[in-house]
């Protein structure tokens, strides 16, 4: 067997991950059974096994409650931390997202209810260009539309990434998601919200929250590839004129006028980004 | 041998109901038999020992702290799995490319006669590091545990056809990711 992976075998991939693995030192155990053993388990009230508590205890924890509910009346419902994620919801969203990741329309279509849309208002607070309204509700049922939509996501190579979700009520999820566009060298920070009912997506709404991520992998945020399309104008003005869309907004074409030339302007961008060092 | 698979099935289903009610010990039971493997998947997924460790700990005492919420007590392995998977995507998000071990030393070569091979393995390396947690951890687990498609759909909770789309999808992203960096 070869080691060197000029051809992906199994082995290659196998041999590789094998030097990348190391076993677990036999104080892992230890450390996660001792924070487990400090670690109370959430648990609904009704499934809690009945405790012989001596009356001074019963009455500090009366009192307690009563000085919690009096607190969270004052203070208001602000502070009250939503409940965790439901597993459930976890794993549709974690789904939907492979989807777009793996530019799979079937395992889209099954994530979402039968008249499951998904809406771009294309609207944020940033990137000061708000109200452009692109695609809105678009239902996945539409014949040939989640192939269309994955076209541009597989064109400029979108790698979606979710950050921390929050529930919002007990049928919407608000998820932060940071957007790469490895061909571009983009990253935007979006905010995703979905819908559901029961174990099916009935509405996804993706909004643009961060046109410059301050702390991105990726080089350029959407000013910056801004820059490039000035760059590129004044440096190579015929590859411009080809290459890049009349209208001023570079996100709308990228995202939407994706038969233009990935590669080349991939190249380009690559290009920019070498000079700028 | 059949029988002998679903009584395993059975047990474990009973450990994960009795550490879902607070049982310390079942859950130690649950964890021996996993901790390994759960740590040499974040390790592989990462590149750092340490990384993987916090990962583990953190995966195992978030399973702990949930699992009265887990009805479904066959799926525990898949949960699990979500868990270990979401915390190497949050360990990847706070650091960027910190290795701590240096190649030559993780493949243990000696740097002249085999520095093709290291370069092809850096090389690997480099495309490995470029693919999503999900396509590393799919590629982990039926490549270097072995896991075989249809086991890989039951602990993903998935389809077995999507189970080998996504695997195609995942190796021919490494392969994508190889060519790109020649």
């Amino acid at each position: 067997m070869s080691n060197r992976p000029d051809r992906l075998t199994d082995d290659v991939i196998t041999h590789f991950l094998r030097t990348r693995a190391a076993d677990a030192e036999p104080g892992l155990l230890s450390g996660i059974m001792h924070a487990v053993g400090v670690t109370p388990q959430d648990r609904s009230w009704l499934r809690l096994r009945p405790m012989a508590l001596p009356r001074q205890a019963l009455l500090v924890v009366a009192l307690a409650l009563l000085l919690a509910s009096l607190g969270a009346i004052a203070i208001g419902s602000r502070l009250v931390q939503p409940d965790p994620l439901p597993a459930l919801q976890e794993i549709m969203i974690s789904q939907v997202i492979d989807a777009v990741n793996g530019r799979d329309v079937g395992l889209l279509r099954s994530s979402f209810a039968a008249d499951g849309v998904l809406e771009f208002p294309s609207v944020d607070s940033t990137s000061g260009r708000e109200g452009r309204v692109y695609m809105s509700d678009w239902s996945l049922d539409v014949e040939g539309f989640a192939e269309a939509w994955m076209e541009p996501l597989a064109a400029w190579g979108l790698a979606a990434e979710v950050g921390s979700c929050r529930p919002q009520s007990e049928s919407t999820v608000t998820c932060a998601v940071v957007t790469r566009w490895h061909v571009l060298q983009l990253e935007i920070g979006e905010r995703w919200t979905f819908e559901f009912d029961g174990d099916r997506v009935t509405r996804l709404e993706m909004v643009r929250v961060d046109a410059d991520p301050p702390n991105r992998v990726l080089p350029l945020g959407l000013v910056d590839l801004e820059r490039w399309e000035a760059w590129l104008r004044g440096t190579h003005p015929e590859q411009a004129d080809r290459l890049l869309p009349n209208g001023p907004d570079i996100f709308g074409w990228f995202y939407f006028r994706f038969a233009a030339s990935p590669v080349e302007i991939g190249a380009s961008i690559r290009e920019y980004v070498a000079s700028q060092r | 041998m059949t029988e002998r698979i679903a009584i395993v099935a059975v047990r474990d289903e009973d450990l994960v109901d009795r550490a879902a009610c607070g049982d310390v010990d079942a859950f130690e039971t649950l964890v021996v038999a996993r901790f390994n493997r759960a740590f040499r998947t974040a390790s592989a997924i990462l590149g750092s020992e340490a990384d993987a460790y916090d990962v583990v700990q953190e995966a195992f005492v978030a399973t702990w702290r949930h699992l009265p919420k887990l009805r479904d007590r066959t799926k525990f392995d898949a949960w699990l799995n979500k868990m270990i998977v979401n915390r190497c995507r949050d360990a990847l998000r706070h650091r960027r490319r910190s290795r701590e071990v240096a190649l030559d030393d993780a493949l243990n070569l000696p740097s002249e006669d085999a520095s093709d091979a290291a370069a092809g393995m850096a090389a690997l390396t480099s495309a490995f590091e470029r693919l999503s947690v999900d396509h590393r951890h799919l590629l982990v687990t039926h490549h270097l545990h072995r896991v075989s498609v249809a086991d890989l759909a039951r602990e993903l909770d998935i389809p077995e056809g999507t189970t080998k789309w996504r695997l195609h999808a995942a190796r021919a992203a490494l392969a994508r990711a190889l060519e790109a960096d020649r």
